[in-house]
C-alpha cells in the first residue's frame, strides 16, 4: 500500500518534471529565420540574424511607399544599420489592396505582378527600388495619398516601362502581359490577409504596427527599427 | 404650375434665398465674434488640439504605438512634429489643407460656443454635443482609407475579419463628409446667433447711453 503511494507520488513528480522540461525546450527552441521567411529573394541582411523584421507592403499604398522610399534615400546608412544591429528584413509584397482593399485598385495587382516578374529575371531589388522612388517622387510626394487614384488609371505598359528603365527586356514584358506571376502574388496576398489588417504592416520582432506618415523620413524609420529591437 | 413651383421653392427646406442670407449673417456674426477675446480663448486651444489630433490619427494607431514604444524622447518628437504640421511644415500641401480646414472649423465652433455661453449664460450642452460628434466623426474618418489605417478598421475588424478593410474605407469617407456638413451647419447656426446677440447688445448699449443723456 505504502509502496503504491510512493510510486504514485514519484510518477506525479516525473510527470510535472517532463511537463516543465517540455515547456523549457519549447521556449528555448528558436525557429531559424530560413524557415520563417516566405521568399529568400525578397530579404536583405544576414540570414542568421538575431532580429527578424517583416514589412507587408503594396505599391499603391502611399504609407508603404513613403516608408520604403525613406530607406532607399538612406540606402548606405540602412545597410550599415542592419549589419550593426544584426537585422534580417523581409519585404512581403502583394496585391493585397486589390484583393482585400476598399476600391480594389487594379494598379496594386499590375505593380505586384511586375515586381515578381522582375524577380524571375533576378532583378527584384533593382526593379522594386526603382518603382518605389518613381512612384513616390512622381505621385505621392506631389499629390498625397489620393494620388493612388491617378496611379490606378495606369495600364500594364506603365509598369513595363519602369522595367525597361532598369534593363528588363522581352521576357519581363511577356511575363507581365501573360500574368505569369499572378498565382504567386494571389497566394502571398491570401497569406498576408490572415496576418494583417492594414497597410503598411510591420512585424519587427515583437513590435507590431500598421501605418506611417507621408511627412516622415529616415529618422522615423529608425524609430520603428529601434522599437523592434527593444521589443525582443 | 406656378403655385407648385412657388410651394417647392419657398418652403422651409428649399428657401435658398433665406439660406444664403443666413450664411451671410452668420459670417458677419463670426467676424464680430473675433473681436471678443473670449472667442479666441475657445478657438486657439481647440484649433491646436484638433489639428494635432488629426495629424496624430493620420496613420491609424501607428503614432500612438510608436509613442508607447519609444518613450519620452520619441513621444516629444512625434508631438513636436504634429504641432509643426499645423503650420504646414514638412507637409504635402494637398494633405495639409483639409486637416487645417477641419481644425479651423472645429476651432470656430468651440470659439462661438464659448462666446455664446458667456453672453447667454445658458446651458450649451446641445452645441457641445454637436462639437463632440464632429470630433468623433472626423477622428474615425482620419487616416488612409485606401490602406485601411483608419480608426474604424480595427473596430470593424472584430466583426468583419479581412473584409473590414473595404468596409472601413467606405465608412470613413462617409463619416468625414457627414462631419463636415454638421460642422458647416453648426457654424451657420451659432454664427447667426452670435450676430443677433452682439448687434442686440450694441443697440441696447447705444440706447442706454441715449436714455442717460
Amino acid at each position: 500500500m505504502q509502496k503504491a503511494k510512493i510510486a504514485r507520488v514519484i510518477g506525479l513528480i516525473a510527470l510535472v518534471a517532463v511537463f516543465i522540461a517540455a515547456i523549457a525546450v519549447g521556449l528555448s527552441h528558436k525557429t531559424p529565420n530560413s524557415e520563417k521567411i516566405w521568399d529568400k529573394e525578397t530579404v536583405v541582411g544576414n540570414m542568421e540574424a538575431e532580429n527578424y523584421f517583416i514589412i507587408y507592403s503594396d505599391i499603391v499604398c502611399p504609407y508603404c511607399v513613403a516608408f520604403e522610399n525613406a530607406i532607399i534615400e538612406h540606402q548606405e546608412e540602412f545597410n550599415q544599420y542592419i549589419k550593426e544591429k544584426d537585422i534580417l528584413v523581409e519585404i512581403r509584397l502583394s496585391d493585397f489592396l486589390f484583393e482585400y482593399g476598399q476600391s480594389n485598385p487594379i494598379s496594386s495587382r499590375y505593380s505586384a505582378e511586375a515586381v515578381y516578374c522582375a524577380k524571375k529575371e533576378g532583378k527584384f531589388w533593382d526593379y522594386y527600388d526603382h518603382v518605389i522612388v518613381r512612384v513616390w517622387n512622381d505621385y505621392f510626394k506631389v499629390a498625397g495619398k489620393n494620388a493612388f487614384m491617378e496611379l490606378n488609371s495606369k495600364t500594364k505598359d506603365f509598369w513595363i516601362d519602369y522595367g525597361k528603365q532598369v534593363g528588363l527586356g522581352e521576357n519581363f514584358e511577356k511575363c507581365v502581359k501573360n500574368d505569369e506571376t499572378l498565382d504567386e502574388i494571389m497566394d502571398i496576398a491570401a497569406r498576408t490577409a490572415k496576418q494583417i489588417d492594414g497597410m503598411p504592416y510591420f512585424k519587427f520582432n515583437k513590435y507590431i504596427s500598421s501605418g506611417f506618415d507621408l511627412s516622415w523620413g529616415w529618422d522615423y524609420v529608425k524609430m520603428y527599427f529601434e522599437s523592434g529591437l527593444k521589443s525582443k | 404650375m406656378v403655385r407648385i413651383i412657388e410651394k417647392m421653392c419657398y418652403n422651409k427646406l428649399m428657401n435658398w434665398r433665406k439660406w444664403c442670407d443666413d450664411f451671410v449673417l452668420a459670417g458677419k456674426g463670426l467676424l464680430l465674434a473675433t473681436k471678443d477675446k473670449r472667442f479666441w480663448f475657445g478657438f486657439i486651444p481647440t484649433f491646436i488640439f484638433f489639428a494635432m489630433l488629426i495629424n496624430l490619427l493620420a496613420g491609424g494607431f501607428a503614432k500612438f504605438e510608436l509613442m508607447a514604444a519609444t518613450g519620452f524622447e520619441g513621444t516629444m518628437r512625434i508631438l513636436g512634429d504634429a504641432f509643426a504640421s499645423i503650420f504646414g511644415i514638412n507637409q504635402i500641401f494637398i494633405e495639409w489643407l483639409p486637416t487645417f480646414a477641419l481644425a479651423l472649423m472645429q476651432g470656430i465652433l468651440i470659439g462661438l460656443i464659448v462666446l455664446l455661453w458667456h453672453k447667454k449664460r445658458e446651458n450649451n450642452s446641445a452645441n457641445l454635443e454637436k462639437a463632440g460628434l464632429i470630433t468623433g466623426l472626423i477622428a474615425l474618418g482620419a487616416g488612409c482609407p485606401t490602406c485601411g489605417t483608419t480608426l474604424l478598421t480595427p473596430l470593424l475588424g472584430a466583426i468583419f475579419s479581412t473584409g473590414s478593410l473595404a468596409i472601413a474605407g467606405a465608412i470613413s469617407v462617409i463619416v468625414t463628409i457627414v462631419a463636415i456638413i454638421v460642422a458647416i451647419l453648426s457654424i451657420k447656426r451659432l454664427g447667426l446667433e452670435a450676430y443677433v446677440i452682439i448687434i442686440d447688445e450694441r443697440y441696447r448699449r447705444k440706447h442706454a447711453k441715449g436714455e442717460n443723456r
